[in-house]
C-alpha cells in the first residue's frame, strides 16, 4: 500500500486531501459561488476599463478648456468647431480667430502627447525595474536626452538645419543612462536605491555638461536653451507634434502589447524566467522604448519632472498594480496633469506665460513628498 | 510520461564557487520528490537549474529528452512550473490577478473565464477565498505561500518545482499543503519537486526523496524508507538521531537527537 500511485488507494491521504484533489476535475460553471467570483472580477475589470475612458475624456475636455482659455479665440463650442474644420480640412487659415486657435492648439497638443508618454515611461520603469522611484528623470534618462537636444539648440541654426537631429542626439545621449542602469541591474542586482542614487548621480553630471554647453554657447543660442530647459510646452510648435505624437503613440500600443509580459517581470526576475520570459530581453525592450519616447517629447518640451513619477503612483491607488490597465490609465492622467498644469500656467500671472515644467515642479515636489511619507501606502 | 534526466551537471555562480558536483538524477515516474538537504547545499539551486532559471556549467538537464540550454524559457514554462521560496511584489496586486498571472502562458483572447475557473479552483483547494480581492503585500507570511503555491497550481504544468512550499504555515497546512501536493502528482500524474526541511513530513509524503549533501552533491535518492536512516542523517545533517516506524501509517519516524557541532562546516 505504502507506494501506490492511486490516489484512491493511497491511505496516507486524508478524505479532506481527496475530496480537494477530485475538485481539481469538477466543472464550476455551475456552481453559485464561483459566478460571483466571476462577476466581481469582472465588474473590477469594467471599472479599471470606466477609469481609464473617463481620463481620456476629461484630458480631451480640458484640452479644449485650455485652447479657449487664452486670449483672442473663441469659447468651447466655436474652438470645437475650429478644431473640428482644421481636422477635416476645411478651416480658412487667413481668419484670425482660426489663427489663434491654431497657434494656441499646438503646445496644448504637446502637453496632451507629452503628459502621456511621460507617464507611460514612469510606468513601465517602476514596474520593469520594481522600483517605486523610478521615471525617465530619477534615472538620468531625461537628463541624458537634455544634454542630446542641448547641443544641438545650442549650435543654433548649424544642426537644427538637419530635421530631426535633436530627437536622434538626445536618444543617442538617452542611452547612456539606460545602459548604466542595465549594467547595474545585472552587476549588483540593483537594489531600488542602487538605481535611483545612479540615477542622480547620472543626472549631476548631465545638467552639468548641459550648463557647460549653456556658458559656451552664450548669447541668443543661451537664451533659446533657458527657454528650453524650463520646461516649456509653448515651445511645441505643428511642425515638432508628428515625431512627439508618434512616439507616444507607438510607445502605448507597444508597452500596452508587453503589459502582461510586464506583469510576470513585476513580480521578480526568476518568476519572469520560470514563467518563460526572457527577463533580461524584456527588460532591455522597455527601457529602450522609455528612451525613445522620453527622447522625442523631452526634446521638444524640455526637462519635465515629475509627471513620470507622479502619475504612476496616483493612478495604481485607483486601477490597481496590473500594468494591462495601469500604462493606458497612466497615459490618460499624465495628458490631465500636463494640460491642467499647462493652462495654469497661462492663467495664473496673466499675461507672463509661466512654463508647465516648473508649475508641474511646483505642484509635483508636494505630490512626491506626499507619496514618500505615506510609505505603509497599499499601492507600493 | 514526462521524464527528467539530470546529467554530470555542476553548476557555481563563479568558477571559484561551485554549488553543484556533478548531479545525477534519473526522474521517470510521476509522483511528490522532495529534495532534502543541510542549509546552502544547494537544494534551491538544483530546482531552477531545472527549470532554466540559472544554466549549468557543466552538464545536461533533459527535459522530455530534449536538453533545456536548446530550449526557449517558454518551451521549458509549458512544461515545468516554479514557485519560488519567497516573493514580495513591489506594486502588489489583488489575490485573484497575482494568481491569474500563474495563467499567463494559457492565456488566450476570451479565455478569461476559463482561466477564472482554474484560479477558483486553486483558491478553493488553497482555503483562501477569503483573501480573494485582499493586496497581496497586506497578507501574512503563511496567507503569501498559500496564494503562491495557487499560483504555481494553476499553471498546469507536467512538473512543479516549489521551494520550501511549506515555510511559514502552520502544521495543519504544512501537513495537508504535503498531502495536496501527494496527491496532485498521484490524480494528475504529474511530477512534483519540492525542497523540504521536515524530515518527519518528508518520510510521510514523498514518494521518492533526494538527498544532498556537503558540499553539494547527491548523497541518497531513493524511497524514504531507503533514504531516511539514521546513519544518513548524521552523516548529512550531522545531528544524532532514531528512526523508528511510525505505528498508525507504517512511514519512518525520525527522533531527533543532539547537533554535532564542527566548526569548519558550521562556519566558525
Amino acid at each position: 500500500m505504502r507506494f501506490t500511485s492511486n490516489i484512491n488507494e493511497d491511505d496516507l491521504l486524508s478524505p479532506a486531501v481527496k475530496e480537494s484533489v477530485g475538485a481539481w476535475a469538477e466543472d464550476v460553471t455551475d456552481d453559485s459561488r464561483f459566478a460571483d467570483t466571476y462577476k466581481a472580477y469582472e465588474k473590477s475589470i469594467r471599472l479599471k476599463i470606466g477609469i481609464i475612458v473617463g481620463l481620456v475624456i476629461v484630458a480631451f475636455l480640458a484640452a479644449i478648456y485650455s485652447i479657449q482659455s487664452g486670449p483672442l479665440v473663441g469659447g468651447m463650442i466655436e474652438t470645437i468647431s475650429i478644431l473640428w474644420q482644421a481636422l477635416i480640412g476645411t478651416a480658412d487659415p487667413s481668419d484670425s480667430t482660426v489663427h489663434w486657435t491654431m497657434y494656441a492648439t499646438a503646445p496644448v497638443l504637446g502637453c496632451l502627447f507629452g503628459g502621456a508618454g511621460l507617464a507611460i515611461c514612469g510606468a513601465i520603469m517602476q514596474s520593469v525595474l520594481r522600483n517605486p522611484m523610478a521615471d525617465p528623470y530619477t534615472t538620468g534618462i531625461s537628463s541624458g536626452a537634455s544634454f542630446g537636444a542641448a547641443i544641438a539648440i545650442a549650435s543654433g541654426s548649424v544642426l537644427l538645419s538637419f530635421p530631426g537631429l535633436t530627437v536622434v542626439l538626445a536618444f543617442m545621449f538617452s542611452m547612456i543612462p539606460v545602459a548604466v542602469i542595465l549594467l547595474i541591474t545585472k552587476i549588483s542586482n540593483g537594489s531600488p536605491i542602487t538605481i535611483v542614487m545612479t540615477g542622480i548621480g547620472i543626472m549631476y553630471v548631465f545638467n552639468a555638461l548641459t550648463s557647460i554647453i549653456r556658458l559656451v554657447a552664450g548669447g541668443t543660442a543661451m537664451s533659446a536653451l533657458d527657454n528650453w530647459l524650463m520646461g516649456d510646452a509653448q515651445l511645441v510648435g505643428w511642425d515638432d507634434l508628428p515625431v512627439m505624437v508618434i512616439v507616444t503613440v507607438a510607445g502605448i500600443i507597444l508597452s500596452m502589447y508587453l503589459a502582461s509580459r510586464i506583469n510576470v517581470l513585476s513580480t521578480g526576475d526568476e518568476n519572469a524566467k520560470a514563467m518563460g520570459i526572457n527577463a533580461d530581453r524584456l527588460r532591455i525592450i522597455c527601457l529602450i522604448i522609455t528612451a525613445v519616447v522620453s527622447a522625442g517629447i523631452i526634446s521638444f518640451t524640455g526637462l519635465i519632472g515629475f509627471v513620470g513619477l507622479v502619475c504612476p503612483h496616483i493612478v495604481r491607488m485607483f486601477t490597481g498594480a496590473d500594468n494591462r490597465y495601469l500604462i493606458p490609465a497612466s497615459a490618460a492622467f499624465g495628458s490631465v496633469l500636463m494640460v491642467v498644469a499647462h493652462m495654469i500656467g497661462k492663467l495664473v500671472i496673466a499675461p507672463t506665460l509661466v512654463p508647465v515644467g516648473i508649475i508641474m515642479a511646483c505642484v509635483g515636489g508636494p505630490v512626491f513628498i506626499w507619496l514618500v511619507i505615506r510609505k505603509n501606502s497599499s499601492a507600493w | 510520461m514526462t521524464t527528467i534526466e539530470i546529467k554530470n551537471v555542476d553548476f557555481g555562480y563563479d568558477e571559484e564557487h561551485i554549488v553543484l558536483h556533478d548531479i545525477n538524477l534519473d526522474i521517470r515516474d510521476p509522483g511528490l520528490y522532495c529534495v532534502i538537504g543541510p542549509n546552502g547545499v544547494g537544494k534551491s539551486t538544483l530546482a531552477k537549474c531545472v527549470s532554466k532559471i540559472v544554466n549549468p556549467l557543466n552538464g545536461e538537464v533533459l527535459l522530455n529528452g530534449q536538453n533545456i540550454k536548446e530550449m526557449s524559457h517558454r518551451q521549458v514554462a509549458e512544461v515545468v512550473g516554479y514557485v519560488p521560496a519567497f516573493s514580495q511584489d513591489v506594486f502588489s496586486m489583488s489575490v485573484v490577478d497575482t494568481i491569474m498571472i500563474g495563467r499567463h502562458n494559457h492565456r488566450r483572447w476570451g479565455s478569461r473565464k476559463k482561466d477564472m475557473e482554474v484560479v477558483y479552483k486553486a483558491m478553493k483547494i488553497m482555503r483562501i477565498m477569503n483573501l480573494a480581492q485582499r493586496k497581496f503585500n497586506e497578507l501574512s507570511a503563511g496567507q503569501h505561500q498559500k496564494v503562491s503555491i495557487a499560483r504555481g497550481l494553476v499553471q498546469e504544468t507536467e512538473v512543479l518545482i516549489l521551494d520550501e512550499p511549506t515555510a511559514n504555515l502552520d502544521v495543519k497546512f504544512q501537513v495537508y499543503v504535503m498531502e495536496l501536493l501527494r496527491g496532485v502528482a498521484e490524480q494528475l500524474g504529474i511530477i512534483i519537486l519540492t525542497i523540504c526541511h521536515d524530515l518527519n513530513v518528508t518520510a510521510k509524503y514523498a514518494h521518492k526523496v533526494i538527498m544532498l549533501e556537503r558540499p553539494g552533491k547527491i548523497f541518497a535518492f531513493g524511497t524514504p524508507e531507503e533514504v531516511l536512516t539514521a546513519d544518513n542523517i548524521e552523516r548529512v545533517y550531522g545531528i544524532k538521531c532514531q528512526v523508528v516506524e511510525e505505528e498508525m501509517y507504517k512511514v519512518p519516524l525520525v527522533i531527533l537527537g543532539e547537533p554535532i557541532m564542527n566548526d569548519e562546516i558550521d562556519g566558525i
